[in-house]
């Protein structure tokens, strides 16, 4: 497919939905009450809804749609969007543990720090994995 | 190994077409005949022709507020495609 473009503020919300969800991960395993379990519930509602709807948006800007599955076993004729992909898994993984590491040490500030990390990462890899994508499917 | 070419997938259009949709998950109808530069008709011959292979499969849907139709390879398609590749480059690998 030539000439796909992303949404604009597209891959800045689905990271900033990954980085409620680190906090709220963290938060979950080392708050007290009900709230962190809310908040958590309704930060990974909310990452769903956020990629679902930007999913869409990219639909109606391209004429196509990559699912998720797609995405996930990834049908390219090259490696690299995989291991674009991959990395984007595996540094969110390291960030959301090392987010709950922190804040089982009560450290908040470094634990938000680690979610806006966490934030950052998803947003650099997934442009990262869209330009490839491009690259390999010859579009601008 | 010419045997593993498959004469429907062959044409360059068809191939070409196959490619897009393998690195989707659908695609609208207007955006792969604007992408291959045919004509409605000539699009909607090579999806027949695949569709009745089992190779794609169409819905209706909406895009931007139209009707319209979505593509989207089968697994038999993608198995299909891969197999052709496969084909190709060992033949081309031989030149």
């Amino acid at each position: 497919m030539t000439a796909v473009r992303t949404p604009p503020g597209s891959d800045e919300a689905i990271a900033a939905a990954f980085g409620a969800l680190t906090f709220t991960g963290a938060w979950v395993g080392f708050g007290s009450g009900p709230w962190p379990a809310v908040a958590f519930v309704a930060s990974a509602v909310l990452l769903f809804a956020t990629a679902y709807h930007q999913q869409r948006r990219f639909r109606d800007a391209n004429g196509v749609w990559i699912a998720g599955a797609v995405w996930a076993s990834g049908p390219h004729p090259g490696r690299r969007p995989r291991r674009a992909r991959a990395a984007l898994i595996a540094g969110w993984l390291a960030l959301f543990l090392a987010a709950n590491a922190l804040a089982g040490h009560g450290a908040w500030w470094l634990t938000a720090a680690c979610a806006i990390a966490a934030a950052l990462w998803v947003w650099w890899t997934s442009r990262w994995w869209m330009r490839l994508w491009r690259e390999e499917h010859g579009g601008g | 190994m010419a045997a593993d070419l498959d004469p429907v997938i062959h044409a360059p259009a068809r191939l070409t077409l196959m490619t897009m949709l393998n690195a989707v998950s659908e695609a609208e109808f207007a955006t792969l005949r604007d992408r291959l530069e045919v004509s409605d008709s000539v699009l909607s011959k090579h999806v027949s022709a695949l569709v009745d292979a089992g190779y794609v499969k169409t819905k209706k849907g909406t895009h931007q507020g139209r009707r319209t139709t979505w593509i989207a390879l089968t697994r038999r398609g993608r198995k299909a495609l891969e197999r052709h590749v496969a084909a190709l480059r060992e033949l081309i690998d031989g030149v």
